[in-house]
């Protein structure tokens, strides 16, 4: 006779895997362009499911499957929670690392005999190192662009996860039998841990794809599509910041520009070259700026750039590197070189503009005054 | 049935949707997505916590001994789902209908449960449930049809129309007066339809997101029109359409003197005039043609399966529209006309560039012989076709 309550939760655990594998594997139809992590991540799922499903039969199927076939599944789905893990932040990692622990493992699991108390120790061993890893990855990755309490709500599911792996391997090193099916209390408590921990990590993986959908969605709203420089709606707002900004001390400056003869290029060349022209030039801005300088895209051929910390003669100094760097690099256009040059505006902020636009104002003035002395030259207002 | 014990599963059920909860509340506070529908959405499943029960269960709240208690919040959970499923889709819907069915059946179940008729109770509790879950299921497959492929609506609105059937299914019984079903069943069940709609719900979060990921990055974000890239795309597709015979024609028009507006208006009357172009030219536009910004105060019109003749009297019953009706702004009005040219694409040529060249070559034709025209190519430099130059924009 099978035990009820370890096999009901070990039921439901296996129901729910199940599902979070069919709802990655369609999100993974949905995503395009982002479809690795979402396969991953369901065949992680299905795995796991199996795992604990082949554990449970342990002495009812053949011994091959539910001891060395359940051990490999279990570390072959944690090999994937550590692929998945990069992927689900976007990036590129090498597979051979997690893979190369999965090998090991299994080699090691393969030597020893079936039913060898040793098998859940090395078992539980790969899987904490892999949660680990990844656990630590994560958080690497993670710091790097944002704040520590944020950068711990989101890693902790993760190192929870392997904490209770570690402690599972503490249990069975100081002597402790494990078998999935025992009605013992101790049994019943991990297996609600395992279930909660499965739960946490889908979702917490769910809120990391989640926020790279956001954060696609807040550069969609902020950044030009073409030029990918600040749209004209995003740059005003941070003028507006800056501006408050200034009552405590911090002086910024404006530089605005406009590409001369924009319209002999698309006229000549056709749109796709003005578009190329208008990409190059970002390129050519943005090799000039510093980290802390935001390009915006004004409209059309025109662009602004916000110094912030600079005062009129930096300002000056950077629309002239600026004009240079642009004027020394002529348009490649299908083989030929078409030479390009701007205006360039420049204003200093003062406390007597009441307002963003006072700054813009006099920039745009300085901006004209450029266009009718002659083109290619910065003035300033 | 007996290998599985109704106590655990109720407590993995309580567990999952109080997990679901938290997940729907950080959703809500912490990335601001949908914010009132999500938080409709965990309070749902909170209120489904407390109309989880089970007879034969060992582990009784004393809560869950006034029989009508789990009835009350089961068909708040409804209500609520109701409600949230509504807001998620961005529904305009009425949710009056929803409230008054709901506290119809609250005040129903509250009433014959108070009165210690416990399975009038059920049948109330199970009627009400049954139409709220139809109407879910009714709001996902009319909100969710127009921007979803068919394969996946029908399977996101199977959880609640599981729901619908397995209370009635519930309600029936009741009525013939049979026992409690095995309650590890009924478990079973109660669990299973919590994980659908719960999934169900998930994919419909995934859906408005990606909707409005697909919106933002082929659209114009001021006039809702579509962007440089979109259009690109559609004159593409159209010449490759062009090579199989379909004859398409472009048009391209500019607002004329559209810094006297800005200067005249501020930059938001300018936004105010661009976003009205856009509405005016809509309603001159049939459903398969596509209206774009290409920057500026410039658009372009792509007109699929249309001759050159054609193309021009659309652009001319388009010009006459938009000189005749002014964009209010402010107390007053902003009068504004629009240049327009009209090129067809042939089909011996590759890119789709070309036609947007001769547009352009067309509408810099109708800027310099007087503007408010319309200027076709292949047309004699000559021929009048417009009325005479329109003033400069005035109030």
């Amino acid at each position: 006779m099978l035990e009820a309550q370890p096999l009901t939760l070990l039921a439901t655990n296996m129901l729910f895997l199940l599902a979070a594998a069919l709802v990655w594997a369609a999100l993974g139809q949905v995503l395009s362009g982002n479809q690795r992590p979402a396969l991953l991540l369901a065949l992680l799922n299905a795995l796991l499911a199996a795992s604990l499903g082949g554990n449970a039969l342990r002495g009812i199927g053949p011994d091959w499957l539910t001891f060395w076939g359940a051990n490999m599944m279990a570390i072959g789905s944690f090999g994937l929670v550590r692929l998945a893990v990069p992927a689900t932040l976007g990036e590129q990692a090498p597979w051979w690392p997690p893979a190369l622990v999965v090998a090991v493992g299994g080699l090691v699991l393969a030597l020893l005999p079936l039913r060898s108390d040793w098998t859940p120790v090395v078992n539980f061993t790969c899987m904490s190192w892999l949660m680990l890893s990844s656990a630590l990855h994560a958080w690497r990755r993670l710091r790097q662009r944002l704040r520590l309490g944020m950068v711990l709500a989101m890693t902790s599911p993760l190192f929870l996860f392997a904490g209770l792996l570690l402690l599972r391997l503490v249990q069975l090193l100081s002597g402790h039998t494990t078998r999935l099916r025992d009605t013992s209390d101790a049994n019943v408590a991990w297996l609600w841990a395992v279930l909660v921990m499965c739960l946490v990590l889908n979702a917490t993986l769910a809120f990391w794809v989640l926020m790279r959908l956001i954060l696609r969605i807040r550069r969609l709203t902020e950044r030009d599509a073409l030029t990918d420089a600040l749209n004209r709606r995003a740059f005003g707002e941070l003028l507006v910041r800056e501006q408050a900004e200034l009552g405590r001390g911090r002086g910024h400056a404006l530089v605005v520009l406009d590409v001369d003869h924009f319209k002999r290029i698309n006229d000549n060349l056709g749109h796709a070259a003005g578009d190329a022209a208008l990409l190059h030039l970002v390129q050519v801005l943005q090799g000039c700026l510093r980290e802390s300088d935001q390009l915006g895209r004004l409209g059309g051929e025109e662009f602004g750039v916000l110094l912030p910390l600079s005062d009129q003669a930096g300002a000056i100094r950077s629309a002239e590197r600026m004009r240079a760097a642009l004027a020394a690099k002529p348009l490649q256009w299908q083989g030929q070189a078409w030479p390009m040059s701007a205006s360039f505006g420049v204003a200093a902020a003062a406390p007597t503009d009441s307002e963003a636009e006072g700054l813009m104002l006099r920039a745009d003035k300085a901006l004209y005054r450029a266009k009718e002395l002659g083109r290619n030259r910065v003035e300033v207002g | 049935m007996q290998f599985f014990d109704a106590t655990t599963l109720l407590l993995v059920n309580a567990v999952f949707n109080a997990l679901a909860a938290l997940a729907w509340a950080l959703l809500a506070g912490v990335f601001k997505v949908a914010p009132r529908a999500c938080w409709v959405l965990a309070a749902a499943h909170l209120s489904r916590i407390a109309a989880l029960r089970c007879y034969e269960c060992r582990l009784l709240s004393p809560l869950q001994r006034l029989p009508w208690l789990p009835e009350l919040f089961g068909v708040l959970t409804l209500a609520l789902l109701c409600l949230g499923v509504q807001r998620l889709l961005r529904l305009q819907a009425d949710s009056r209908p929803v409230l008054l069915i709901a506290g119809t059946g609250m005040l129903a179940v509250l009433g014959i449960g108070l009165a210690g008729r416990t399975s009038g109770m059920l049948i109330a509790g199970s009627l009400t449930g049954f139409v709220l879950a139809l109407l879910i299921c009714r709001d996902i497959l009319v909100g969710a049809r127009p921007t979803m492929a068919a394969r996946w609506v029908l399977p996101l609105s199977l959880p609640y129309l599981a729901l619908a059937a397995a209370l009635v299914w519930r309600g029936l019984r009741v009525l013939g007066g049979a026992e409690q079903v095995t309650p590890a069943l009924m478990m079973w069940l109660w669990l299973l339809l919590s994980l659908a709609s719960s999934v169900s719900l998930i994919a419909l979060v995934v859906h408005r997101l990606i909707g409005r990921i697909s919106q933002l990055s082929l659209h114009d974000p001021l006039t809702g029109a579509l962007n440089r890239r979109a259009i690109n795309r559609g004159l593409q597709r159209l010449q490759a359409l062009r090579q199989r015979g379909h004859p398409y024609c472009v048009l391209l028009l500019d607002i004329d003197h559209f810094k006297a507006i800005n200067d005249k208006h501020g930059h938001a009357g300018g936004d105010a005039a661009l976003v009205h172009t856009v509405q005016v030219l809509r309603q001159g536009l049939r459903g398969q043609d596509e209206l774009g910004r290409l920057g500026g105060e410039e658009f372009c019109v792509l007109l699929p399966y249309t001759e050159l003749p054609a193309a021009a009297e659309v652009a001319e019953r388009l010009r006459a529209h938009l000189a005749s009706h002014a964009c209010p702004w402010k107390a007053g009005k902003i009068a504004f006309t629009a240049s327009f040219g009209a090129a067809q694409a042939s089909s011996d040529e590759l890119r789709s560039d070309a036609v947007l060249m001769q547009a352009d070559r067309q509408l810099y034709r109708a800027k310099s012989s007087g503007r408010n025209r319309v200027c076709v190519e292949g047309e004699d430099e000559t021929e009048g076709r417009d009325p005479p130059p329109s003033q400069p924009p005035g109030a």
